[in-house]
């Protein structure tokens, strides 16, 4: 894209000097320049999201408070509908006007967590771990369980003892891989959040 | 840690999924509003007498518009052909011809002499008011095009009311229907200016939607949010304030071009006016300056070098 940046300019205080403020007869400006020296700018930034409750995937507008760019700690504030998304136009239900709620929830699942069998706590475990353990777990349960053919002989690759449940604020994208994965594992119980 | 529920905005969805591409002015009460909020603005700023001088040119713009009657339009056919290939209808200089818009700048420096002025803008007023209409026109023109010298840049104040006063008047008589963006929404759709600034709200009214504000006709236009209105990107886009204050006038920078736009929320002051506003928050534009960004278009009403 061009741009041209005719008309883009820095409005200064020796700017003001010689401004129609001034061609006036209204003074140079330096009280404005007085009255804002002892301030310092705040940042914040609007991001958009899309509401992770349903398949109806509302734009959501998050606000953060604070200077990223600076490496300060940076806050998310409110959460909004997006009122430029054709999908809800600003509006949001009951659960998505809770977002930040959801956000900031004190029980909320920040890393992946272990229970082991007959225990009553929690870990914290590391990715490594948890991916590990999935997968062999997942492996053990479709080695007992694949059905390759029906009674009648046909080929029917069956892995009927195991879901899976898939997010709803996914791109076209991720959707596409999610069911190539899952399918081609044999998994039949296949859902999205969307029905939650 | 708990947080407090926020309390959600009770919306009209029917209302909330209609809004309209474009507003056009209503005149004479937008000068007349601008012209109070200027002189509520005015009180213990530091720009006082210059807020209250606006204030008092706003209120002769409204004046102009009440006593003259108003100048014509381009052909209506010409105006639809317009419109229908994406053109501004009232761009360029078409509306300078006949008399109006230099009998709104007589009008405008009479009502403005009749009070108490500084001697500069005396002399600038007897200077205008010397002038041929040719002379007159140039300066238009230069007003227009956005390349007024430095040694006009009194005599432009005055010119700029005035061609406002006559681009708002003739927007406002335009059928609404029908306008497209222009420049992916980064000018105006009406007369092709640059947005002096935006606007936000009232959320609560359902209205969280954001708007441009064109410098010369006064229209609004819808631009998509989080979107930098001067070079259209989407990324590395902020808000700058000034921290303490309630950041009603805000500055959207960009990372892409390092220009900004200001962005007014009008649900945290539902009186707020683009122009006067603006203006106002000259102290903002200072402190923006300083962290390196650019403004992306000037006000009229404040030239600097």
């Amino acid at each position: 894209m061009t741009l041209s940046r005719r008309g883009f300019f820095r409005l200064t205080g020796t700017g003001l000097a010689g401004s129609s403020l001034a061609a006036l007869g209204f003074g140079a400006g330096e009280a404005v320049a007085a009255s804002v020296r002892p301030f310092k700018l705040a940042r914040a930034t609007e991001t958009r999201n899309t509401c992770p409750y349903c398949s109806v995937s509302c734009g959501v507008i998050l606000y953060t408070q604070g200077d990223r760019a600076k490496n300060a700690k940076s806050e998310i504030i409110h959460v909004e509908g997006d009122p430029d998304h054709p999908v809800n136009r600003g509006t949001l239900c009951p659960k998505g006007a809770s977002l930040l709620d959801f956000i900031k929830s004190p029980t909320r699942v920040k890393y992946p967590m272990h229970r082991t069998a007959g225990s009553r706590e929690w870990k914290r475990v590391s990715w490594e771990f948890a991916l590990d353990r999935i997968s062999k777990l997942m492996k053990e349960d479709r080695d007992k369980n694949f059905v390759a053919k029906n009674s009648d002989g046909v080929t029917v690759n069956r892995w009927p003892t195991v879901g899976f449940l898939a997010a709803s604020a996914t791109s076209n994208e991720t959707a596409f891989m999610t069911y190539k994965v899952v399918r081609s594992s044999g998994m039949v119980v296949f859902d999205n959040q969307a029905r939650v | 840690m708990t947080t407090k529920a926020p309390i959600a905005n009770t919306v009209d969805i029917g209302k909330a999924a209609s809004a309209a591409f474009l507003r056009l002015p209503e005149v004479p009460a937008l000068f007349r509003k601008r012209a109070a909020r200027f002189q509520r603005l005015a009180l213990g700023h530091p720009l006082e007498p210059f807020l209250r001088f606006m204030g008092r040119l706003a209120e002769a713009q409204a004046e102009a518009v009440r006593a003259l009657k108003p100048g014509g339009l381009p052909d209506a056919r010409e105006i639809e052909a317009a419109k229908a290939d994406g053109l501004p209808p009232l761009g360029g200089d078409g509306l300078l011809e006949g008399s109006y818009w230099r009998g709104v700048l007589t009008a405008i420096l009479k009502s403005v002499a009749d009070g108490d002025v500084p001697e500069e803008t005396r002399q600038v007023i007897e200077e205008l008011n010397k002038e041929a209409p040719a002379i007159l026109d140039g300066r238009a023109r230069a007003v227009l095009s956005d390349d007024v010298p430095e040694a006009s840049r009194g005599a432009a104040v005055f010119i700029a009311a005035s061609l406002q006063v006559r681009w708002a008047v003739a927007a406002s008589m335009l059928p609404p229907e029908g306008f497209q963006p222009l420049e992916d929404g980064r000018r105006c759709p009406v007369c092709a200016q640059a947005p002096l600034a935006s606007t936000i709200g009232p959320a609560s009214e359902g209205q969280s939607t954001r708007y441009l504000h064109c410098r010369l006709c006064t229209s609004s236009w819808n631009y998509v949010r989080i979107k930098c209105a001067a070079c259209g990107s989407t990324e590395g886009i902020a808000y700058h304030g000034i921290e303490g204050t309630d950041q009603a006038v805000r500055g959207e920078t960009c990372d892409s071009c390092h220009g900004y736009v200001k962005i007014l929320s009008t649900e945290k002051d539902q009186g707020l006016d683009p122009m006067a506003d603006d203006i106002a928050t000259t102290g903002l534009d200072l402190m923006l300056a300083e962290g390196g960004w650019e403004r992306a278009s000037a006000n009229p009403f404040l030239l600097t070098t």
